[in-house]
């Protein structure tokens, strides 16, 4: 029995102290990363003009998709007019779930191939599930105004949320699977 | 992770959903509670301080809910009223204690007690997480009181612009992002019960584990000696 655990013992240590420096690294990371998403920018700048075209291409997007099934639809800036007007702001771009996921990927420690890969991936998930979210909100705002604030201010949050934790889960699962990378079998049965 | 492992992931993932949906459903009397309750518990902290020259704050729950308004961020269910020592009159700031408590506090609980643990660990996790998520609310409520009063009722506090810039950006950073209120509670949800699934299997004797291709050199020799592997 003290031989399993002068072998044993050792690799949960180091487990431990490699999972501590992974949360710690992760924690800094979503912590420079909301700063650097959030900072509020002079409208002027690189990073807020950035920000304008992105919260205007997304009204675009979703404004297009409307317009196939509701005439009235129209896109004027971030503004999205028609039965039911809405204002994409910076709470509409879904860049709490962003930066959550890119932190986590980029504090996990893997290649930087799968993490660049991942970043690249998940982003582009949480942003189609964010056009999805902008696209319900609208139709819930035309055909049942009484259920706009729950889902503007819960469910649809609380959905987007999810949608960053999944994809970094499915993200491990998929970096951890990766051929090449050193597998921990149980031999003891 | 085994198959049964997995089922049993699959069923805790379900009951969570299921215990979220019963929870949030939006029921009046039970918003009203809520309200009613937090507020009361909450103002023996914050109507204990005083902010800057003069500042004071409470909460006062609202009989009935007030749809977002231009310019707002959220419907309310409360009021957040702010004075001035030497003013007459209250300014209310809406807020939503439903989204900034209660469904903080509803993912801890419901996470935890869907988790594949034993009761006694689930309690465990409960008698920390949920103080953990109720203090976590009243710092941000202290926070929005903080900024409220520097950058909305100037005056209250001497103004400071590296103090008033990083309260400017710590708000907008952390506060005002919607999704925090639940990625906390869900990234605090998974720590506890992974900390509690850690205590229940360091109860128990884990089974040895080996890195495929490294040599266990310094196992000592001996006939059906497991660190001889093959």
């Amino acid at each position: 029995m003290s031989d399993r655990r002068a072998i044993e013992l050792p690799l949960r240590m180091e487990r431990r102290r490699s999972l501590r420096r992974t949360v710690l690294v992760t924690g800094l990371l979503m912590l420079a990363v909301s700063v650097l998403v959030y900072f509020p920018y002079d409208p002027g700048s690189v990073p807020g003009r950035a920000l304008v075209r992105y919260l205007e291409a997304q009204a675009w997007l979703v404004g297009t998709v409307l317009g196939w099934f509701d005439a009235s639809v129209s896109v004027q800036g971030n503004l999205i007019l028609g039965r039911f007007p809405m204002a994409i702001v910076v709470d509409c771009a879904a860049l709490d779930a962003l930066a959550f996921f890119a932190a986590a990927v980029l504090g996990f420690p893997a290649a930087w191939r799968s993490k660049l890969a991942g970043v690249a991936a998940g982003c582009a998930a949480i942003i189609t599930v964010n056009l999805v979210r902008i696209l319900t909100l609208y139709v819930a705002g035309v055909h049942w105004p009484a259920l706009f604030s729950v889902l503007h201010e819960e469910v649809l949050q609380v959905l987007m949320v999810a949608t960053a934790l999944a994809a970094f889960a499915l993200w491990v699962r998929w970096t951890m699977r990766a051929p090449g990378r050193p597998q921990v079998v149980d031999v003891a049965g | 992770m085994s198959p049964a492992e997995r089922r049993r992931w699959l069923r805790a993932a379900g009951l969570f959903v299921a215990l979220l949906l019963v929870g949030a459903w939006p029921i009046d009397l039970a918003r009203r509670g809520f309200s009613a309750a937090y507020a009361a518990t909450a103002n023996v902290l914050v109507t204990a301080v005083t902010f800057g020259r003069g500042g004071h704050a409470r909460l006062a729950a609202l009989d009935r809910p007030r749809e977002r308004g231009p310019g707002e961020e959220v419907s309310a269910d409360a009021n957040l009223l702010l004075a001035v020592d030497g003013y007459e009159g209250e300014l209310p700031v809406g807020v939503s204690l439903r989204r900034d408590a209660y469904l903080p506090l509803l993912i801890v609980l419901a996470a935890v007690v869907a988790a594949p643990l034993p009761w006694r660990r689930k309690g465990r996790a409960l008698l920390v997480g949920l103080p953990a998520v109720f203090a976590l609310t009243l710092v941000s409520l202290w926070l929005l009181v903080m900024w409220l009063f520097t950058h909305q009722l100037r005056g209250v506090y001497t103004a400071v612009p590296a103090r008033d810039w990083l309260l400017d950006l710590i708000f907008r950073a952390f506060l005002l992002p919607p999704g925090h209120r639940f990625l906390v509670p869900f990234l605090l949800a998974a720590a506890l019960v992974a900390w509690q699934k850690r205590v229940t299997a360091g109860a128990t004797v884990g089974p040895l584990q080996l890195q495929r291709g490294v040599e266990c050199s310094s196992a000592p020799e001996g006939p059906g000696d497991p660190a001889r592997g093959k």
